[in-house]
């Protein structure tokens, strides 16, 4: 994978101020959740655009219908993914709201050890949504329907073939994010702009996952009966 | 095949993005006007809710927003003895974008170059710099002009940017058929 490519691209677009700051809109817009299916589907544009080995895969914000639905839809995607974490965290939080209120010194030990729950819980599905986000995107870059998100075996092999890319991925990604939190230098509205240009890093590299993957090319998406 | 089948609820999703999709593809412009609405709705909301005794939910709403600003009261506007969620640069900063996405409407507005929107922007930067460099402590009253200058211009100069990209058809938006024609 090419590394310095996924930082560094975005800037040999012709474009790519104008191409950022309207990006930046878009995660302003993403405070009062209307820009997040607008961004989610511009990021899988670029990801089809690098998958298809496009020179400049910065894509252009036209189309903006088809970027909503397929972002509207990968978001629904994304949300299911979550829901086993937040409905345990859900059920463990009233459980906590309710020993919260009772005075009993085992009460308290029992909060202690059902925060930590939460706590452990919520990290490990975190991390098992960060190293399968990738695979669902590719999914979705080729199939972009809802049970795409779902192809188990597909994105089980596709993520067991390539976990070293996808960690590779998910470590830069979280130096994309780190570099993008000093756009608060700009009047604390650039990091508006950065966070979108760290979206566009993750793009890239996704997109390079599929590129450089082991295994056999992806099938379609399974039908699921 | 079960009412719940898998079949059903992929078609369903899949269909009613679409309808989404087609609306807002149509109505994004007009989407854009409520973000600064909502954004300096909220951010009055929160001093108001946290005058009223509501703690917890007014905290949330500075919690949110003190990810995209500093808070600092010093250089708030305050509301019912409470600074708002975001600083006054940042008021300043969102009006201007809701008058902005207005006034992009207008035609020909939407034609403004990016020198234009440097220029609106030029005396938020100026303002900002000179004080992050700690040769003047700038007013509220500054802070608030010149974020709304800023907002005003950049975000004309973007939505008419978004426009000439986006060049959608059929659009209610009258001003995105210049666009087409021209």
């Amino acid at each position: 994978m090419n590394i310095g490519k996924a930082f560094s691209y975005v800037f040999e677009d012709e474009q790519w101020i104008t191409k950022v700051l309207i990006g930046g809109l878009f995660v302003l817009a993403s405070t009062v959740l209307i820009g997040i299916p607008f961004l989610l589907g511009y990021i899988v544009a670029l990801i089809r655009n690098v998958m298809a080995g496009s020179e400049r895969p910065l894509p252009e914000w036209d189309e903006l219908g088809e970027k909503f639905t397929e972002g509207l839809i990968l978001a629904i995607i994304l949300f299911v993914w979550s829901l086993p974490v937040l409905l345990f965290d859900g059920f463990l939080g009233a459980l906590i709201a309710i020993l919260g209120n009772a005075a009993s010194s085992n009460a308290g030990v029992l909060v202690v050890v059902l925060t930590f729950l939460i706590w452990a819980v919520s990290l490990l599905w975190g991390l098992v949504v960060a190293l399968f986000t990738p695979a669902i995107m590719v999914q979705f870059a080729q199939k972009p329907e809802f049970s795409s998100g779902f192809a188990f075996s597909n994105l089980w092999r596709f993520t067991a073939d390539n976990i070293g890319n996808i960690i590779i991925t998910v470590l830069i990604y979280w130096v994309a994010g780190v570099i993008a939190g000093f756009g608060v230098i700009l009047c604390v509205v650039g990091v508006l702009f950065t966070s979108f240009w760290s979206y566009l890093v993750l793009g890239h590299l996704i997109g390079q996952i599929y590129l450089h993957r082991k295994g056999q090319p992806l099938p379609p998406a399974e039908v699921l009966p | 095949m079960t009412f719940l089948s898998w079949a059903r609820v992929d078609g369903f999703i899949q269909a009613g993005a679409r309808r989404a999709g087609r609306w807002a593809g149509r109505h994004w412009p007009w989407l854009f006007l409520f973000v600064p609405g909502a954004l300096l709705g909220f951010s009055a909301l929160a001093p108001l809710l946290a005058a009223m005794g509501a703690d917890s939910t007014a905290g949330l709403l500075y919690r949110g927003f003190g990810r995209i600003c500093h808070q600092m009261p010093s250089r708030s506007l305050w509301i019912a003895g409470r600074p708002m969620a975001i600083c006054a640069r940042d008021v300043g900063l969102y009006a201007g974008m809701f008058l902005g996405m207005w006034i992009v409407h207008v035609p020909h507005a939407h034609r403004m170059p990016a020198w234009g929107a440097f220029l609106f922007a030029a005396p938020m930067a100026l303002d900002g710099s000179v004080q992050f460099l700690g040769l003047w402590e700038s007013a509220n009253s500054t802070r608030l002009w010149t974020g709304f200058a800023a907002g005003l211009g950049v975000s004309v100069w973007l939505m008419g940017e978004l426009m000439r990209a986006a060049g959608e058809r059929n659009s209610d938006v009258d001003c995105l058929n210049d666009f087409n024609e021209g």
